[in-house]
């Protein structure tokens, strides 16, 4: 009996199922991405004309074979973090008691959180005032008191004032508060985190999520690229939408390059490291891209031109010459500077991250 | 064959799945990428397993072990090497945190793509093209030199890599160690790895020789240039050719 018909038949379906499932459902599911927009800011934005000329530079190079472009992130536990306490104190506190995300009856966080509700409450008899001032005992320090002024968000100036005279702040001190957010419950995983912050908005309070890095280390390894300071989240596939193609690379001799621009600000450290990488990172095996430089012998003490190559001292690169980028290293340090993974896309908010002991040694 | 069915599985299996694999975790990619890949993986083992007991039924266990016959010399590695290879497959998902973005997946692919694909097709060189000549090997022992510099070279190749990999994984992984210590942990895996390669490029030198060779002298009389002189001669003796 001749199958070769069948095997064929058997071998095109098998083929078709694996790009169906890896590159048709992926790509219809990503294809809907769009920059994301906060306010001004939107990210990512598509390179302008010197950047892209860089990525071209980066490419032809092959830098995508030494350094990859993506930070990996391992699973956070996430914390039900209170910002505001809303208009109707009465109802925050049965929707905590209820979601058993109510802090401890004598911790500062709950006294901060009875304080804010009584700042916005304009009912007030003595008992209330009372059980106040005790609360405000409980406070120890200036900043106790400023978040309880972030939690209450008042808006009116008159009460807002009252507020401040009770809380015994200054205008100065009032005024430095910035937005502070009080710790409810946690770890816990998302899903259930979620149905905690609902009820909590049903209580007509604000409250957010705060992902962080698990205690615990079992999952250590895919911590490191954020403990390295490569970036402060996860790379996510909208990092990724003005790249034709995304460079992600596969092979990490170098450290990963996906937010050098956002740790490496300044353009002369980047012409120091392509032309010399040892004078940056001591035991750098980068290969020195002195090809993107012109070269020029100059006579000592003469004054170098304001696009020189110079250490860290002021002094050129290399003593005796002058060496100025080419057009290629301006293209390609744009592009290096353009590289920025900023914490404001919905998808990976930034973790909060362990303290990491020997995080001193890493040159960065 | 020892069994239709088996074969089935393992060409389907191997077919449907390799196209899920290799999606390391913590890649800017939705996490049900990550997961299906993940699955597969572990589903691997089932044509894997398929194809392994197959052959096993049908040769025997000990048959490359103890052939003399350079042809399953070579398909032996190479059926080593695809073992190995799948094996680090299924294991994939439990590794990969601390292999990607290493040597390591520079030596599977070696391990895959010169240890099975090239090993299995130099035994089929070695098997057809003295029958498409209609000659033996005019030099046997080269192939069998050559079959061991490509086993050595592979070896030496591909176990450096894999401790170097594992190696510079550790280091990547561990933020209290410093990144620059990554390349001077693989630099010694990289240099014996370097020898493997020369080796191996050996081997292959030697066997496009020894086919080159054997096309020249026995695929036809105008190309073998004894021959070729033997027939100006006679030629020439019959006062034919100028």
């Amino acid at each position: 009996m001749n199958k070769a018909p069948h095997y064929l038949i058997g071998a095109i379906a098998a083929l078709f199922l694996s790009w169906y499932g890896m590159v048709w459902g992926p790509a219809s599911q990503q294809s809907s991405l769009t920059p994301h927009v906060d306010g001004a800011a939107v990210y990512p934005r598509d390179r302008a004309g010197l950047a892209k000329q860089g990525a071209e530079i980066y490419r032809a190079n092959g830098c995508y074979h030494c350094h990859s472009q993506q930070v990996r992130q391992g699973q956070v536990d996430y914390y039900l973090m209170l910002t505001r306490t809303g208009a109707s104190g009465e109802s925050l506190l049965a929707a905590m008691k209820e979601q058993k995300a109510i802090p401890d009856e004598n911790s500062t966080a709950r006294a901060q959180i009875e304080l804010a509700i009584y700042l916005r409450n304009d009912d007030r008899n003595a008992t209330v005032n009372t059980a106040a001032r005790n609360a405000r005992k409980k406070l120890k320090n200036t900043e106790d008191r400023t978040v309880v002024l972030s939690l209450a968000a008042l808006t009116d100036q008159a009460t807002k004032k009252n507020a401040r005279e009770f809380l015994k702040l200054t205008a100065e001190e009032a005024g430095q508060a910035g937005r502070a957010a009080i710790e409810l419950a946690g770890p816990m995983n998302w899903s259930m985190a979620q149905s905690k912050l609902e009820s909590l908005k049903d209580a007509n309070a604000s409250a957010m999520l705060q992902p962080r890095e698990p205690g615990s280390k079992s999952d250590q390894a895919l911590w490191a690229d954020l403990q390295r300071d490569w970036g402060t989240r996860r790379s996510v596939a909208r990092d990724y939408l003005y790249d034709s193609p995304a460079m992600l690379g596969s092979q990490r001799i170098g450290p990963d390059l996906a937010d050098i621009g956002g740790r490496h600000t300044d353009a002369a450290r980047h012409y120091q490291h392509l032309y010399h990488p040892r004078s940056v990172v001591k035991k750098s095996v980068m290969p020195p891209y002195t090809f993107l430089f012109n070269k020029r012998a100059i006579a000592e003490g003469t004054p170098l031109g304001p696009n020189a190559v110079t250490d860290a001292e002021g002094k050129s690169i290399q003593p005796g010459y002058e060496i100025t980028p080419k057009p290629a290293a301006h293209a390609l340090v744009a592009y290096l500077l353009s590289l920025r993974q900023p914490d404001i896309v919905p998808e990976a908010p930034a973790p909060k991250r362990m303290a990491t002991s020997s995080s001193k040694e890493n040159p960065k | 064959m020892y069994s239709q069915q088996l074969a089935g599985i393992g060409f389907f299996g191997i077919l449907l799945l390799g196209g899920f694999l290799g999606v390391h975790e913590g890649a800017p990619v939705p996490l049900w990428v990550v997961r299906i890949s993940a699955l597969a993986a572990v589903l691997f083992a089932l044509p894997l397993g398929a194809v392994w007991w197959n052959v096993r039924r049908t040769i025997g266990i000990r048959a490359f072990a103890t052939s003399h016959d350079t042809t399953l010399a070579f398909v032996g590695v190479a059926w080593w090497s695809f073992l190995a290879a799948g094996v680090a497959t299924v294991l994939h998902p439990w590794i990969n945190e601390h292999t990607h973005f290493t040597l390591f997946t520079v030596a599977m692919r070696k391990l895959f793509v010169f240890g099975f694909l090239g090993m299995s097709a130099l035994g089929a060189i070695h098997y057809i093209v003295p029958r498409l000549v209609g000659a033996d090997w005019d030099c046997p022992k080269c192939f069998r030199r050559a079959f061991f510099c490509a086993t050595a070279g592979l070896l030496l190749y591909v176990v450096p890599m894999l401790y170097g990999g594992i190696a510079q994984g550790g280091v990547m992984n561990d933020a209290g160690q410093a990144y620059t210590n990554l390349p001077a942990t693989a630099l010694i895996a990289l240099r014996v790895a370097f020898l493997g390669e020369l080796l191996m490029l050996l081997a292959a030198v030697m066997v496009l020789a020894a086919f080159l060779r054997q096309i020249a002298m026995h695929a036809c009389d105008c190309c073998n240039p004894s021959e070729f002189i033997q027939m100006i001669k006679t030629a020439r003796d019959k006062g034919g050719v100028e």
